[in-house]
């Protein structure tokens, strides 16, 4: 399982990649901006009559491939009693299906060399595995096997209830810092269908029914809840047709936009109330580590981007705002901080994170923190931090972009997040256009210290 | 299109020169250069390898290297920390160093139309980095932080106390960034001699992926990192002995409800020398490489006792280690323990045939994926070059695996993971102590304290 940070608007800036045999990179020039933006992804798209989407990039370097699925189900549609239902079926789409039956899925794929696994949000959970080009109707035939007829079979869902709590008890329990998280997360978005686990109430896991969770599976793992990605040494065409031979058979749920309008309609999504508290967790760090979170926003609205901005120049980096402040400032009040700005699809939290060095006390240390953040927006938000921010975003960009596994997320994503794999042209309009007067205001808007929630840990609360 | 050739090589036995084509190999003022040149993305990696890790730490001063390498950026005569690490974020430059008891890395990337600004800013730093006594007294103080907090996870923690006790008197047992009782003694000073010794007599080689434009990297290093060829070689201890454990190592921490588990023992330096790296590694992926390995259908698929459980198995000159890692809850620690050792006897024994061929044909695919990345293929050179292991033997992995045997793959399991050669050391709640004495293991009790 795995959790996005940052929203998506931030991994994306200026540009795209290169891809070799599918792009052209003109000369960067000291600028960069204007000859990046000439660089494009060649994606061919085909939308099957079930409704299942497929995105094809054909790279030749190397006789290998990525094949991503992303299915629009994540932990937001489950209700209480079954919180966890996506992760656990994120397990349980590798312990067989109709056809190829239990542990057939990773003896197929590691024995032909290859690799896979999958993650779980609070929006989606994906699907992935990379292999030898020769092999790529045998995952297909294996993806459509369990889009279709998935098991679930008693003795393994059993046995994966347990290895879901250990998970659990690894990336929460037994770690203060998934407290924090796990803790923030549902206060922020307390009474919305974003303010359980992902991963799971332990009580729900422990007696959730594989009744169901199958009843879960047949309404939202469908064809028309799905997104295909394919990138590598392959041909366009005969992926499309061998996708189409193997899928097309595969009916989607009917009225599923209904169906998942009226789920989340009941609880909606807006924040139910001022944000006030400061909840104090038991712990076993020797000092307090730290959450402040304030109400933030969807992706894909233009303050989502313009909180991208702010995020990475308050709290990202050596040189960002809030380390020069309280880490490697004359008297450090911390080991480390951060800011983070999460976009989900309905919602989001921007929030800042640390952990207090020793003799520090939390609630001075806090108060000195609002103190600080309410003077950021203006002595933080410089031209030179913004270009910064766009250099970084940059370079982590062409590094995600390395690999088929890097451009398939890179295009899954935005046709996932914004309906177009190549919203990125938009993406850099809306980056080009934010202005360092637009992040001011925009940073004083949502990072009111008036209307926050403080979690802290440690061994003393 | 150049990695295309790379995979064909892989695949075939085909002789092409492939690396004698694509791969410059150039001397810059007595300094070995490796050049992949690769003009798919506008980036570049530059990486320069010292022969020299923590093992040259001072007495008593452990951590000694990492610190140094990690303050670079602290401070010079010219440049504070804060305009230091403002001017390289600034060009999104990535930078860090990777310290190995046997070398060292120094690694920098970025795009290449800022290459010039943040190469000459990087060399100015190993040129003059003065090391604050304010800046030092800072970090000294985090990491010192960060090292108490360890108790809060488990996971690090257990890996830690587990290097020490497996690597018992073997030279190598001290984690590269040192001890608090080591770090607290640490000054300017002694990072200031480090760090000449690394400019001038430490042997070092660059590796650079990129385009042409990378190239302007001569003039700067010759100019301003003013580097000179060491010739120092320092004597790696040999390694001839396994630390005697007849007990399981416990180490008591408070809170837990999951065992944290590390198996595994040191590498002799005779058995590194013996080569058969490839069949090392490929032990290790047989037993917990991935979904199908060993390990992880018995421990988790068929057993539901586990989210993860990993084997390795890696070296470096003159040692290496294997090993597993994995965790449980408390209930079952004693189904887990003789669980893994089922595993291993019965894979030392008889592998079976079916899960032998799937773990031979994974880790031939997985290599290959490895090696997507222009950048990971050369620091698979790197690790090459300090292991003395010509290029070449890149292009024979797939054929070195199509020759192993069962027999092969069980010797070496039976080698590496013997249980008796094993020191075992288990992270979690005192309360396990009693289980594991009443399921009749011997256990050493062991304070958490002891590995900071």
């Amino acid at each position: 399982m795995q959790v996005r940070v940052k929203g998506l608007s931030a991994l994306m800036l200026i540009g795209v990649l290169a891809l070799t045999g599918c792009s052209s990179i003109k000369d960067q020039g000291k600028e960069g901006e204007s000859e990046v933006d000439s660089i494009s992804i060649k994606v061919k798209k085909k939308v099957l009559d079930n409704g299942l989407t497929v995105l094809v990039v054909e790279n030749k370097k190397l006789p290998i491939f990525s094949y991503y699925t992303y299915f629009r189900v994540g932990s937001k549609y489950e209700s209480p009693g079954i919180t966890g239902s996506s992760h656990l079926l994120e397990h349980m789409m590798f312990k067989g299906a109709k056809k190829y039956g239990e542990g057939q899925f990773d003896k197929l794929v590691e024995g032909n060399g290859g690799r896979n696994n999958a993650y779980t949000t609070n929006d989606l959970t994906v699907y992935y595995e990379s292999l030898p080009s020769e092999h790529f109707s045998v995952i297909a035939d294996l993806e459509a096997d369990r889009m279709q007829n998935l098991l679930l079979a008693k003795e393994s869902f059993e046995k994966e209830r347990n290895v879901v709590l250990e998970e659990r008890k690894m990336r929460y329990e037994n770690s203060d810092r998934g407290k924090v998280y796990l803790e923030m997360m549902k206060a922020v978005f307390k009474g919305t269908p974003y303010g359980s686990s992902v991963i799971g109430e332990i009580e729900d896991l422990k007696t959730v029914s594989r009744e169901e969770v199958q009843t879960y599976f047949k309404r939202y793992y469908a064809p028309n809840n799905a997104v295909i990605v394919i990138v590598g040494s392959l041909d366009a065409d005969e992926v499309f047709s061998v996708i189409e031979d193997k899928f097309k058979d595969i009916p989607g749920t009917k009225d599923l936009k209904n169906i998942k309008k009226k789920h989340l309609g009941k609880l909606g999504f807006n924040f139910k109330k001022k944000f006030s508290e400061h909840i104090k967790l038991k712990g076993t760090s020797p000092t307090p580590m730290f959450s402040l979170a304030f109400k933030g926003i969807k992706i894909g609205e233009r303050e989502a981007f313009v909180l991208d901005i702010v995020s990475s120049i308050i709290g990202d980096g050596e040189s960002s705002y809030l380390t020069q402040q309280f880490v490697t400032s004359r008297k450090p009040k911390l080991q480390n901080i951060y800011a983070a700005n999460y976009t989900l699809q309905e919602s989001g939290v921007f929030f800042i994170g640390g952990q207090l060095l020793e003799k520090v006390k939390l609630k001075s240390f806090e108060k000195e923190l609002k103190k600080k953040l309410r003077q950021a927006c203006d002595v933080a938000i410089t031209e030179r931090a913004v270009k910064k921010v766009m250099n970084q975003y940059l370079v982590s960009m062409m590094g995600d972009l390395d690999t088929n596994a890097g451009v398939a997320r890179f295009i899954g994503d935005r046709e996932i997040y914004y309906g177009s794999h190549d919203f990125y042209k938009k993406e850099l309009q809306i980056y080009k256009s934010i202005t360092v007067s637009e992040l001011q205001t925009t940073c004083k808007k949502y990072m009111t210290v008036d209307d926050s929630i403080t979690v802290s840990i440690w061994n003393k609360n | 299109m150049r990695t295309l050739f790379i995979y064909l090589i892989l695949i075939s036995t085909a002789s092409a020169n492939y690396l004698d084509d694509n791969l410059k190999k150039m001397n810059w003022g007595g300094i070995d250069v490796v050049w992949l040149e690769d003009d798919s993305l506008p980036t570049y990696d530059v990486t320069v390898y010292f022969n020299e890790g923590a093992l040259g730490d001072s007495k008593s001063l452990h951590g000694e290297t990492e610190m140094m390498f990690s303050q670079l950026s602290s401070g010079t005569h010219r440049y504070s920390q804060k305009e230091i690490v403002e001017s390289l974020e600034f060009y999104g430059a990535n930078y860090g160093s990777k310290i190995t008891h046997e070398y060292t890395t120094f690694s920098v990337s970025g795009l290449v139309k800022d290459f010039v600004p943040v190469m000459k800013m990087v060399c100015h730093m190993f040129d003059d980095a003065t090391f604050p006594k304010k800046e030092l007294a800072k970090v000294k103080s985090r990491a010192l932080a960060g090292l108490k907090a360890m108790v809060s996870n488990h996971s690090s923690l257990a890996s830690r106390a587990f290097r020490y006790e497996s690597l018992k008197g073997s030279g190598f047992e001290m984690p590269t960034s040192g001890s608090m009782k080591s770090i607290k003694k640490l000054n300017s000073n002694h990072l200031i001699s480090r760090l000449k010794f690394f400019n001038e007599s430490a042997v070092k080689r660059i590796y650079i992926k990129g385009p042409k434009e990378a190239k302007a990297l001569k003039d700067i290093i010759l100019n301003d990192c003013r580097w000179k060829q060491g010739k120092e070689v320092r004597k790696i201890p040999v390694v001839t002995s396994l630390p005697s454990h007849n007990k399981i190592i416990f180490v008591p921490v408070p809170n837990s409800n999951q065992a944290q588990v590390r198996i595994g023992r040191i590498i002799r330096t005779a058995e590194v020398q013996k080569g058969k790296e490839e069949l090392k590694s490929f032990s290790a992926n047989f037993l917990g490489g991935g979904f199908t390995s060993r390990l992880v259908q018995k421990l988790r698929v068929e057993k539901g006792l586990t989210y993860s459980a990993g084997a390795y198995a890696s070296e470096q000159k003159n040692y290496g280690r294997s090993g597993i890692s994995t965790f449980t809850k408390n209930e079952t620690i004693v189904d887990l323990l003789k669980s893994i050792q089922y595993v291993i006897t019965k894979s030392s024994n008889d592998a079976e045939t079916e899960p032998f061929l799937l773990s031979k044909k994974n880790i031939k695919g997985n290599y290959l994926l490895g090696l997507e990345s222009t950048s990971d293929f050369l620091q698979n050179l790197l690790h090459f070059d300090h292991i003395e292991k010509k290029y070449e033997e890149i292009y024979e992995f797939s054929g070195i695996m199509d020759k192993v045997t069962k027999k092969d793959l069980e010797g070496m399991i039976k080698q590496l993971y013997s249980w008796e050669d094993q020191t075992i050391l288990i992270l979690g709640d005192k309360k396990l102590v009693k289980t594991l004495k009443k399921a009749g293991y011997k256990v050493d009790v062991k304070e958490y304290k002891n590995y900071l």
